[in-house]
Order: structure tokens, then sequence, then C-alpha cells
């Protein structure tokens, strides 16, 4: 199969995917195109490692599909996996190899495999040849998956909560260092995380889930000029929360609220004024921000 | 709940509770069935050595027209219920030594346990003291429920004490060693062969007077090392015993070994494999078969009497199940899920089955030549008087089964191999109609084995002209089964591309050429006998074949969820 380079690298359509009574995925369509770092956000049990699985094929697709390099990955996993570099949230490397091992090992399935840079990694990584993945610490074990999935050059990198158990410094200054590597190289990477600063920081698009469906994709910067946090001041003090339509989120108490709202301001301002109130401060939201609305927005069925 | 005493036990009960129930439930049937069965078939349980009636009864054979196949039915019925009461029981104890099946530490105590407010001496007390309860209680049910066949080498089954020192002892061992796995297993199986089978030894003889003393002291020994184990897993001091001794290969390596690297995938993946299951089956076939070989052998050498040759046939029984038995367990074991380590290898699910299949035979060829070995050593060191009495001077041994021994040999090999590979496919399939299939399978096996033995043994019924007039028709039906099941896996698997041509026209080679070769031979044999359909059907459904089509189709249910 041909794949030109200008389509998406992922692309999943009206995928969903139940687990007993719970829907773990609900009709979720997203194109990731190459040469990007895609950033997925979202709380415990939102579904993003599902999704992530459903990428590498681990599990088939109850409804929708899914397309990975043009591939069905359950079709095909030879075609998928021998291209995506993956790093499990569960670190599931086995207990009984030894870091040299699992190299060896590993190295047998990529042909792009490349000894000098995997050498390079287990340095920088301070991982010991000889030690058995069961003696190492919860941050070498993830730097002993990282270093795997790096060391074939994946035209996909796909990062399964990466900075779980690993320090600050480290995630600084590797984890972020590699992600943006990876992607002036070209290629594309896919993580998941809930630790939005670090997503904010690295990510070029970004997908926020929340109850298995993506509430909200698109580029950083884009989502970002279209949210607002907005101060607002009222003449008398507000009992209990202005009734005020269009906003995604709304705290405070007494004369001063904040709101963060997304789209046209204008709306919002004319709103604000038919309730009695003045806007004091008008900011770019943060991306905690922005998520923590979208979730609430979810909760109380505000979208 | 009200204390800790009755959560541990809450917790013991509820993590077990499948495994205490099936082993309850196997007393049961043997207390309902066995003796009657003993009567069905003329095997008297009430002899006095049931070995030496065996011997009796063949003698009585030669002078007519012997049929090994009933002797070697009631050995197989003298054996069953004495294996099942030794592996239950043995159970229970593993049960009670507490240690977890976490796969980043298998086999150590869970340390979840020492964050309770509950003091270490707590913990240890009320472990032994419910595991003794149990063991107890199992063994009771055992002695007091079910009939039982006397056999002089197995008399140390028959002593109540002697397990509950096993317990104790097998406790105190996995607590104080948890840092040396394999250093723990040697020395569990010396502790296990020494107390279970010490009526054998003439040392042991000198004690007999004094065995209630023994045993206290060991147990006595046995608890206190219990506690002091516990007591060094929960400060992580588990590594630091004043001897410091440990087997060489559980010692820390930094070295390194192996291939510098792999010549291809499948080479890779089979190293994985061999490491992740075969290596433990072999090791564990080599110590099973080993230690007591090497316990018996100064026993049989320098006290060589009228007994050893008891002792000599029961180690080759023994030897003669333990590779089978263990594929066997291999083979019905299983994880809910395949682990993402290996489902996100991009590999076929054709060439991780076909890997793991080579793994097994591996370990199958391996664990004979080791077994075959020993047996060796056991007849050259041991008495063969008993084996000679009851089998080797039959006229079905010297004119049918003599010349067919390496072609039996060869079917051991390859009812091992299909035992452990069958992991490959309900290895992932837990609670899927393809596990549902293969408890069938084993059920339709072991009811045909059954049904078999009690044809063989009881003579001039109308069950046993009736079983061998339909069995021939219902194993040509199995046969056919094979073949469409067989068709349709193979097609299937094509078809999803889970498996390549090649592979799948290489198997049906090794198949053929498998069947062929221990078929042709026992044709060949028995060519002017009549009534042997039914043992050529049997030979048909011994390679396995429709299982290898099955295989990928269910490691894809197991591993794209």
């Amino acid at each position: 199969m041909n794949v030109s380079d200008t389509s998406p690298i992922i692309e999943t359509s009206g995928l969903s995917r139940k687990f007993g009574q719970k829907l773990a995925l609900n009709q979720v369509s997203l194109k990731i195109p190459r040469g990007r770092v895609f950033g997925l956000v979202g709380e415990n049990g939102a579904g993003k490692t599902t999704l992530i699985k459903h990428i590498l094929g681990v599990l088939k697709a109850e409804r929708g599909s899914v397309r990975v390099f043009g591939f069905d990955p359950v079709a095909d996993p030879v075609a998928v996996l021998g291209r995506i570099g993956y790093l499990s949230e569960n670190r599931d490397l086995p207990p009984w190899m030894r870091v040299d091992e699992l190299l060896r090992y590993t190295q047998a399935f990529y042909p792009k495999w490349d000894p000098a840079f995997a050498e390079e990694l287990r340095n920088q990584f301070g991982l010991d040849p000889a030690a058995k993945i069961k003696n190492l610490s919860r941050g070498e074990n993830a730097k002993a998956g990282l270093l795997i999935a790096l060391a074939f050059r994946p035209e996909l990198l796909l990062l399964d909560e990466p900075s779980s158990g690993l320090d600050p410094v480290v995630r600084r200054d590797i984890l972020e260092a590699i992600i943006r590597t990876v992607a002036e190289e070209g290629r594309t990477v896919f993580f998941s995380s809930h630790l939005l600063e670090e997503v904010e920081r690295v990510a070029d698009d970004i997908a926020i889930m929340f109850a298995g469906e993506i509430v909200l994709a698109g580029t950083l910067d884009d989502i970002k000029d279209n949210h607002h946090r907005l101060i607002l001041r009222f003449e008398s003090p507000q009992a209990s929360a202005p009734k005020i339509p269009g906003v995604l989120s709304l705290t405070g108490s007494g004369r001063e609220w904040t709101v963060i709202c997304n789209g046209s301001r204008a709306e919002v301002m004319a709103s604000v004024a038919r309730a009695g109130g003045k806007i004091m401060a008008d900011d770019t939201a943060s991306l905690d921000e922005i998520f923590i609305a979208r979730a609430g927005a979810k909760n109380t069925g505000k979208e | 709940m009200n204390s800790p005493a009755i959560a541990l036990t809450w917790e013991v009960w509820s993590r077990h509770r499948k495994r205490l129930l099936t082993v309850l439930f196997v007393i049961l049937g043997f207390a309902l069935f066995y003796s009657k069965l003993c009567a069905a078939i003329g095997l008297n349980l009430d002899s006095a050595n049931a070995l030496d009636f065996l011997a009796e009864k063949a003698a009585l054979m030669h002078g007519t027209r012997p049929e090994i196949f009933q002797v070697l039915a009631w050995l197989f019925f003298i054996c069953a219920p004495l294996a099942c009461m030794v592996i239950s029981l043995l159970y229970v104890a593993w049960i009670f030594t507490f240690t977890d099946l976490n796969p980043r530490e298998p086999f150590s105590f869970p340390k979840r346990f020492f964050t309770l407010p509950i003091s270490t001496w707590f913990l240890a007390s009320r472990l032994i003291a419910s595991g003794t309860a149990a063991v107890g209680l199992v063994y009771l049910g055992w002695t007091r429920l079910v009939h039982l066949p006397q056999v002089r080498v197995f008399e140390g089954f028959n002593d109540g004490l002697t397990w509950v020192t096993l317990l104790i002892l097998s406790q105190a061992i996995v607590w104080s060693l948890d840092a040396f796995p394999f250093t723990r297993v040697l020395l569990l199986m010396v502790v296990s062969f020494f107390l279970l089978v010490h009526p054998d030894f003439q040392w042991y003889r000198a004690l007999e007077a004094h065995q209630l003393t023994v045993h206290l002291s060991l147990i006595i020994i046995g608890c206190l090392l219990a506690f002091a184990g516990l007591e060094k897993i929960r400060h992580g001091c588990w590594q630091r015993w004043f001897w410091e001794w440990r087997f060489p290969l559980t010692g820390a390596r930094t070295e390194l070994r192996g291939p510098k690297s792999f010549r291809s995938t499948a080479q890779a993946q089979f190293w994985f494999e061999w490491k992740r299951h075969g290596r433990k089956v072999f090791y564990t076939v080599c110590v099973l078969t080993a230690v007591p070989v090497l316990v018996m052998i100064p026993e049989l050498w320098l006290h060589p009497g009228a007994e050893s040759g008891d002792t000599t046939c029961g180690l080759c029984v023994y030897l003669l199940a333990v590779p089978l038995f263990i594929h066997f367990f291999q083979g019905i074991s299983y994880e809910r899920t395949m682990p993402q380590f290996t489902a996100n290898r991009p590999l076929t699910n054709g060439e991780i089955v076909v890997a793991q299949w080579k793994v097994m035979a591996l370990s199958a060829v391996l664990s004979w030549i080791v077994t075959l070995w020993l047996i060796g050593v056991v007849a050259l060191v041991g008495d063969l008087s008993v084996i000679k009495a009851t089998l080797l001077s039959a006229p079905e041994y010297q004119h049918f089964i003599r010349p067919l021994i390496p072609v039996m040999l060869l079917g051991f090999v390859i009812c091992t191999w299909a035992c452990g590979a069958d992991r490959a496919w309900v290895g992932v399939t837990m609670g899927t109609w393809i596990h549902r299939i293969y408890g069938t399978i084993i059920w339709i096996v072991l009811g045909l084995g059954c049904a078999w033995l009690f044809a063989v043994t009881h003579r001039n019924t109308i069950f046993r002209q009736t079983f061998f007039q339909i069995l021939p028709g219902l194993l040509a039906f199995l046969v056919l089964l094979k073949f469409v099941l067989a068709q349709w896996a193979f097609r299937a698997a094509l078809k999803k591309r889970l498996m390549a041509r090649l592979t799948v026209t290489r198997y049906l080679g090794i198949w053929a050429s498998l069947t062929v070769a221990v078929l042709a031979p026992v044709v060949f044999v028995y060519r002017q006998e009549s009534g042997m359909i039914a043992l050529y059907f049997g030979i048909l459904l011994l390679v396995p074949l429709a299982r290898i089509g099955f295989a990928p189709l269910a490691l894809e249910r197991g591993r794209h969820g």
C-alpha cells in the first residue's frame, strides 16, 4: 500500500469500545499528521490508554476503524508495529531479562536499529547492562522502555504516560528534549499525559479526552487563542453563580468572578453586561484551566 | 471481620477457594467411586503391599495369555489416588507458604502484609497454625474417607505428622530463602523427598523408635526459622543470613552472555520463549527427576534388599510420569491477557506460535533425554526383579512392545510436546469458547482413558465387548473431526494472514513424517494381529494437527482483545 507523506499517520474514525457496560471509547475520530508532536490529555479512566491500544492493534475496534500508516494494525501487525516505538504506561518489560539482553532481543525485530545510538542512550540514562529489569527502579524501567522505543528511530513514537516514574529533571531535560528532537527529524510523536504543563511545553497538537470522547482537538496555539479567561466584577455581591450563557466555567464569589469561555468574546461580553457585570481583565487561559473548564462543562452537561 | 486472624484466614480462603474446593471434590470423588471401581476390576485394596499383589496377578497370567495392559491399568489404579493425595497435600502446603504470583517478584512473600499493624510473630504463627489445620484436614480426608491401597514404598504418605513437618519446613525454607529462588526449590525437593520416602532409608529405620521426637524437633526448628525468615523479609534483610550460602545459579551475574545478536526475528523470539517458559519447564523436570534419583541411588547401591525391587519400580514409574505431567501443567497454565510486551512485537501470530511450539519441542526432547538417562542409571544400580516379574517377562512385551520401544519413546515425546504446547492456543483465551473446546477435549481424552482402563481390567463383560466394538468407530469419527477442524483452522489462519503458506506446508510435512514414523512400525509389528484398527486411529490422533491451525486464531483473540 502506498501512503503519501501528506496522509495522516494515524486516523481513527467513529472508534468505539465497550468493556462490559462501560463505554471506554465513544465515536473517537482523529487525524494525526506526520512530523507533529501530538499530546493526548485526559483524567484517569478517560480512555487514553484504550485509544493507544487500538492504535497498536492490541485492541480490536468494536465499531469504527483505525488506520496507522494506512494499515489496519490488527490485520497487519508487522507493517505497523515495525515502525512504532512504544513506551507502555505499565512498564511491562520482562522482569527476568537483563538490560543488555533486552537490547539485543529488541534489536532483532527492527532492521533500522542503531546500536551506537542505543549505546549512547544507555549511557545517557545510566543503565547498567548487566542489571535485571526486575531490579530496576520505576524510573530506570521507564528509561529502559524509552531506550528500546527510540533506538531504531521509529517513524511514530507512541508514549503512554511517559513521565510516570521519571523525576522532574529527567522529565524536563531528557524526555522533552527527545520528543523535540524526534519531531525536528520529521518523525511523529503521540503521547498521553495528565501533566498538562508538560503537554503545553512540547505538544504541537492536542486532544482532550473525557469519558471516552474527544471533547476538544486542534493545534495548541488555536486552542489557546480561542479560550479566554475573563475576570468579571458585579455592582452588587452575587449570592450564587450568575447565569451567563456560553461560558465553560464560572468560579468566584461575591462581586468578583472568573470565567473561562471560548469562541466569540462579543457574545460573552453582551451576556455579562445583561447580567450587570463588567470585564476587568481578559487573558489567555492556560491549558490546565481549559481542561478543567471542559471537563466541568462535560460533567454539568453544558457541552 | 473483627480480628486480624479472621481477616488473614478470609484472605487465604478467598484467594484460593477454587483450588481448595477442587481438592475437596477430588477427595469426595475418590471416596465415592474408587473402592467400587477397584472391586469391579478385581484389585484387592486390602493387600499389605499392592505391588506384591500386582506381581502375583501377573505371575498367574503367565500360564494363559497375559495382558500387559491389564497389569499397567492396575498399576495406574494403584498409583492414581496416591498421586492425587500427594499433589493435593503439596498444593495445600504451597498455598500456606503464602507466596505471591506477582510476576515482578514471583513466589516471594507479599510485602503488603508488613504494612499491617500486626507483629511478625502473629503473622508467622497464624500462617503456620492455619496451614497445619488445612494440611491436617486434607490428610484426614484422604486417609479416613478414601480406601487407599497400601504401597510399601509410599508408606511415608500415610503419616500425618510427616505432612505437618513438611508444611512447616516448607514455610521455613520459602520464607528464609526469599532471595535465593533456585536454592529454595532444590532444598524443598530434597526435604520433601527425604521426608516422604523415609521408610526406604536404612538410617531412618534406626531412628524409627524416636519418630515423634525427630518430627517435633524438626517442627520447632522449622517454626523458629520461619519466624526468623519473615522477620528478615519484613526488615529488608532477606539477603543477610550469617552463613550467606547460595546455590551458584542464583548468584548475581555481572558478565554478559548469550548471542551477541540474533540472526533473525524467529531466532530472537525462540530465545525469548525459551527463557520465558521453556527453560523453566525443562529445569523443573530436571530437578524433579534428578533429586529423587540422586537421593535414592546410594540407598539402592549400599542396601540392596528384598524391598529395593519395589523402590526401583516406583522410581521408574515416577520418572516416566514427570515430563508428561510437568508439560501438561505448563499446557493448561494461562494468562488472562497476552503480555503487552509480547503483543507489541512486530511479528505475526503465526510466528509467535511457531516459536512457542519449537520451544516446547526442545523442552520435551531434552526432558526425555534426561529422564531416560536417569532411568538407565536407576536400572543399572537398582533391582529390576519386580519390573521383570510384572512386565518384562510377559509375551506381549517380548513380541510386540520390545520392538516398538523406540516408537513408544517417540510417542511419549510427541505427547509431552503436544501437552506443553497447548499453552499456545489456550494460554491467553481463558473464559472464551476456545478454552471451553480445550476443556471438552481433555474431558473426552480422560473419559476415553478411564473407559479403556476399565475395559482392559474388567474381563468378559458386556461393557468390555461393547466398548471394544464401538471404539474403532468412535476413534474414526474423532480422526475425521480432527481433519475437518484442521482444514477449517488452517484455511481461516491463512485467510486472516496469521500464518504463512510455507509455515503451513512445512508443518503438514512434519505432521506426516511423525505420524508415519510412529504408525509404520506399529502396523508392521502388529500386521498379523486382528482388531488393531483402534490403535492405528489412536496414533493418527496422537500427533497434533488441528490445534496448530487453531493456535494463531486463539492468539489473535488474546492479542487483540
